[in-house]
């Protein structure tokens, strides 16, 4: 049967294929990318299943791996996750040197809890680039041309002692830690004067520098590590703290501590990242399980397990960023174009605190 | 302990043997002693040297090309170091001001009076060298903290002061001094205390018939006849507080005191990639100078070192002295320092290890006390792992280490006496390993031991390896400063009758060395347990320790676990050194019957 068009028929169809046909083709760009990504995903976790284990070094809490390793087993059966736990700082000179001797650490994954502390692997070409992870897994958190993942975030608000201040009196900026009404060993603040530092890539040097100088002269209680000035905090200590974690001040909340953060702005995010080293013994395996922690599932089951998660970006979740989301605080993110701004200021910084250069 | 020299040479059983073979046999360990304290400091003293003329801002010493004294010239260029220089003298002062008088008091008590439970004072006073640093530290920062410390809180209530400060402030140079002072002391007790245990009591009666009060005694007889122990401690000491960071990372940021391990922290740990081990090793050649001139100053100090001999084969018998009616105040003095420096540290450990978070006691943090952590910290497949490995490291390095010392310290006593300049070298070179940054022998291992053709690299022997490098300089002190007070004359009857060497080196040295020994055995042995800069540095998923996991539970938000591990290594030391005391009374007991 022959079908009969007619001149305004055929107009109509020329126009519809004209307006539509982009649409038509964006859904099938997006059908077909998706159906792509899964295969990709896929066929890596086959060849990861292959190899039977990853192993990470890094300073995640042991526990964590292990409730993570009886998540991925319901899901993604067959990979053993060994997991090294430490400092990143040691391990990156370790692997640096056994590299150098012709021994190449035997390690596939890589992890921090800052971009900065993997950067000299970066400077020596020693990680992988996985392109996979931003193609394949959707994640965004990916830096230096796909060499690092992003893991968690790590939240550096001002926290506050709820029992000695009311969340109207708690500072709401950071310029407020300058006020005379916390002088005197009511401030506790991290030694590595981190926050300091990331607020200088917003602010300029200058600016930070000054801020710091004046804050410091508050007679603030200065003490080493994040841990110990969040347990400050919750001891009665000091009533306001720089320097330690949103998700930490959250977890304290949840154990009944009279603790609490506030989401200024701007707000300085950390990422804890994660790299495949050049050399791994289980290429695979190391670019599937990174790939998988940076997903909405894996997400999940990190911050289950830790209360750690991305707390900014597409797979964000948890009490942090939820918060984030709600305030909307301009966010200072730790990337590979800020880090060697950052580390600059925190030498300049440290020299207010005792360091020679 | 009583040795009588005749007793124990007719115990030997004398053979007849070539003075020639004797010689050769101890010119062999000699030689062996001085290649393997020579090649065991030489590692880490290049690393030292090598780094501090590299310019390693981003790069590892090894990667380095450029060779230049910038180092040096950006330490002593800098505004703040005379300030650093004269935070640190300050600070290494105060902190010896207080250790220092109240170990040397103690171990008098304890060594040379009849004061009634000296056995368990004894244990006692050594317990804070068992917690480990960072939790000790942060112990006392919640006793003393100016707002929140329990004594603080506790005198407010008592004296109804109105205010939410002080009395006390830690965050001071004398709280810093304080607290580091306190953390001296169980060390400068071991070391001081052998010598006064090995010493003849006739010459300080003698000074008593001739009329003089205990003061004068003290002051004219005892504290002369101590001059090398106290010196050799006060040196050590003094290089000890010097590198020494917990106390200045966790009270002297706030107290603006900036000393110089401050500077090699920022150095060594900055958190921006790698550190800077050029300038943290300019900084520890500096400590390394100032070792040097302070071995020189001790050197020419004790140079005639028989003066000092107190054990001789003229009737040595040791006794306590009667304190009468100071008895009490004497005992009261003892606990005193067991209340302060053992006591409360260690029932904040203990409340810290059973709650969520620290909070002063109160019926609130009461309700939230739990033992579960207790319970839970098994769960963590490591932890018996870590334990087992941290036993074994703990007796190879102090085992290792107490056979060098003995070692190193036979041939410096007995050789200097006939001017040699080789035992002035074993000397000064077993110090240096102490003026050395932990972390600057952790990267000099990895790089020596990741090429060397013995596979010990990644296992607990290169660790046990450095840590006895590290404690090199606290064991040969100390057994050198005892042996200075034991007379040659002894050991030259027992080879004139015929005795080798070595059997003379057993059989008379080693026991009259015993109770130095014995202290310097638990020293170590306690400090391996809670050494964290090299491990961290050496050690892979078998090999992991306690201090690492102690470190990592901390920074991972795991306080209560960290204290419960802490609680557990406490426990762990105490067995230690009551297994110590139990061997010591063994031992003791058939000698006197003898």
């Amino acid at each position: 049967m022959r079908i009969r068009k007619s001149p305004i028929a055929n107009i109509v169809l020329l126009l519809a294929w004209v307006f539509f046909s982009p649409a038509f083709s964006a859904v099938g760009y997006a059908q077909e990318k998706s159906k792509g990504g899964s295969d990709a995903v896929a066929q890596l976790y086959a060849a990861a299943r292959k190899e039977g284990t990853v192993v990470i070094w890094g300073p995640t809490d042991a526990i964590i791996y292990q409730r993570m390793q009886e998540a991925l087993d319901k899901t993604y059966p067959g990979i053993k996750i060994d997991h090294f736990e430490s400092i990143p700082e040691p391990l990156v000179q370790r692997i640096i040197a056994e590299s150098q001797a012709g021994k190449p650490a035997a390690v596939d994954i890589i992890q921090s809890g800052s971009l900065r502390a993997l950067r000299p692997l970066i400077d020596r070409d020693m990680l992988a680039a996985v392109p996979a992870w931003e193609k394949d897994f959707g994640l965004d958190a990916v830096y230096a041309n796909h060499r690092f993942a992003g893991a968690y975030n790590l939240t550096l608000p001002i926290s506050y002692n709820t029992k000695m201040v009311s969340a109207k009196d708690a500072p709401k900026s950071w310029e407020e830690l300058a006020d005379p009404k916390w002088k005197g060993r009511k401030i506790i603040i991290e030694a590595r004067l981190v926050p300091f530092a990331m607020l200088g890539t917003e602010w300029g040097k200058s600016k930070a520098a000054e801020l710091t100088k004046k804050i410091l002269a508050q007679q603030p209680i200065i003490v080493q590590g994040g841990t110990t000035v969040a347990k400050a905090l919750a001891g009665g200590q000091v009533q306001v703290a720089v320097g330690t974690y949103a998700y930490t001040i959250e977890g304290l909340k949840k154990q009944g501590a009279p603790v609490d953060w506030i989401p200024v702005s701007p707000l300085p995010v950390l990422t804890s990242a994660e790299g495949v080293l050049k050399t791994a013994a289980h290429p695979n395996a190391a670019r599937f399980i990174a790939g998988w922690i940076g997903t909405a599932d894996g997400q999940k089951i990190r911050y289950g397990t830790s209360g750690q998660a991305m707390e900014v970006g597409r797979n964000a979740i948890g009490v942090v960023a939820e918060r984030i989301k709600a305030n909307q605080p301009a966010i200072i993110l730790e990337t590979e174009k800020t880090f060697a701004t950052i580390l600059e200021i925190q030498r300049e910084l440290g020299k207010m605190l005792g360091a020679l250069r | 302990m009583s040795v009588s020299p005749s007793t124990v040479v007719n115990e030997l059983q004398i053979k007849p043997r070539s003075l020639a073979r004797n010689f050769s046999l101890r010119a062999l360990i000699h030689g062996l002693t001085l290649v393997v304290v020579s090649y065991l400091v030489v590692v880490p003293l290049f690393m030292l040297l090598y780094a501090s003329v590299k310019s390693t801002e981003d790069k590892l010493p090894f990667e380095s090309t450029v060779t230049s004294l910038g180092n040096y010239a950006a330490i002593f260029t800098s505004p703040s170091m005379l300030p650093i220089f004269l935070d640190t003298f300050l600070f290494t002062a105060g902190s010896l001001a207080v250790g220092l008088p109240v170990a040397i008091g103690l171990a008098w008590l304890l060594e040379r009076t009849a004061i009634p439970g000296r056995a368990w004072i004894a244990n006692a006073i050594l317990v804070p060298m068992t917690i480990p640093s960072l939790l000790s530290a942060i112990a006392w920062i919640q006793l003393l903290d100016p707002r929140a410390g329990l004594v603080n809180v506790v005198l407010r209530n008592v004296f109804r002061v109105t205010s939410d400060n002080g009395p006390f402030d830690i965050y001071s140079l004398y709280g810093m001094c304080f607290v580091q002072g306190l953390r001296l002391v169980p060390s400068a007790y071991l070391m001081i205390a052998a010598s006064f245990r090995a010493m003849d009591p006739s010459l300080e009666e003698q000074s008593a018939m001739a009329g003089r009060g205990i003061a004068q005694t003290t002051f004219r007889i005892t504290l002369p006849i101590m001059r090398p122990a106290l010196l050799a401690a006060l040196i050590y000491f003094i290089i000890v507080v010097i590198e020494s960071f917990d106390i200045p990372g966790l009270l002297g940021f706030t107290a603006r005191i900036r000393v110089l391990s401050t500077a090699i922290y920022w150095a060594t740990h900055s958190e921006v990639g790698l550190p800077d081990y050029g300038l943290a090793s300019a900084l520890g050649a500096i400590v390394l100078a100032a070792a040097l001139l302070l071995m020189w100053i001790y050197q020419r100090l004790t140079a005639h070192q028989e003066k000092f001999a107190t054990i001789t084969g003229k009737g040595y018998r040791p006794r306590q002295i009667s304190l009468g009616v100071w008895s009490g105040p004497a005992t009261a003095f003892c606990l005193c320092y067991i209340f302060v420096a053992v006591l409360l540290p260690f029932v904040m450990l203990l409340w810290t290890s059973v709650q969520p978070f620290y909070a002063v006691p109160s019926v609130d943090s009461l309700s939230r006390v739990s033992f579960e952590g207790y319970l839970n910290i098994w769960r963590d497949r490591s932890v018996v792992r870590a334990m087992w490995n941290t036993t074994v490291l703990a007796l190879v390095t102090s085992l290792a280490t107490i056979l060098l010392a003995v070692l190193v310290s036979w041939f410096v006593v007995r050789r200097q006496r006939t001017g040699n300049g080789l035992a002035n070298y074993l000397a000064t070179v077993s110090f240096l390993p102490q003026c050395v940054p932990s972390i600057v022998i952790g990267l000099a291992f990895i790089f020596v031991y990741v090429r060397f053709p013995i596979p010990i690299y990644g296992t607990l022997w290169i660790i046990a390896l450095a840590l006895t490098t590290r404690y090199l300089a606290f064991s040969s002190r100390a057994t050198t400063s005892a042996l200075m007070q034991v007379h040659g004359e002894l050991e030259e009857a027992s080879q004139m009758s015929g005795a080798p060497w070595v059997k003379t080196l057993r059989r008379i040295t080693m026991p009259l060395l015993a109770p130095a020994m014995i202290n310097v055995f638990l020293w170590v042995a306690v400090h391996a347990m809670q050494e964290l800069s090299i491990a961290i540095m050496l050690y892979n998923p078998d090999t992991v320790v306690v201090s690492t996991m102690i470190w990592s539970m901390w920074q991972n938000g795991r306080t209560a676990d960290a204290a419960v591990l802490g609680v557990i290594l406490i426990f762990l030391s105490a067995l230690l050194l009551l297994s110590a005391q139990a061997y010591s009374y063994f031992r003791g007991r058939p000698k006197s019957q003898t």
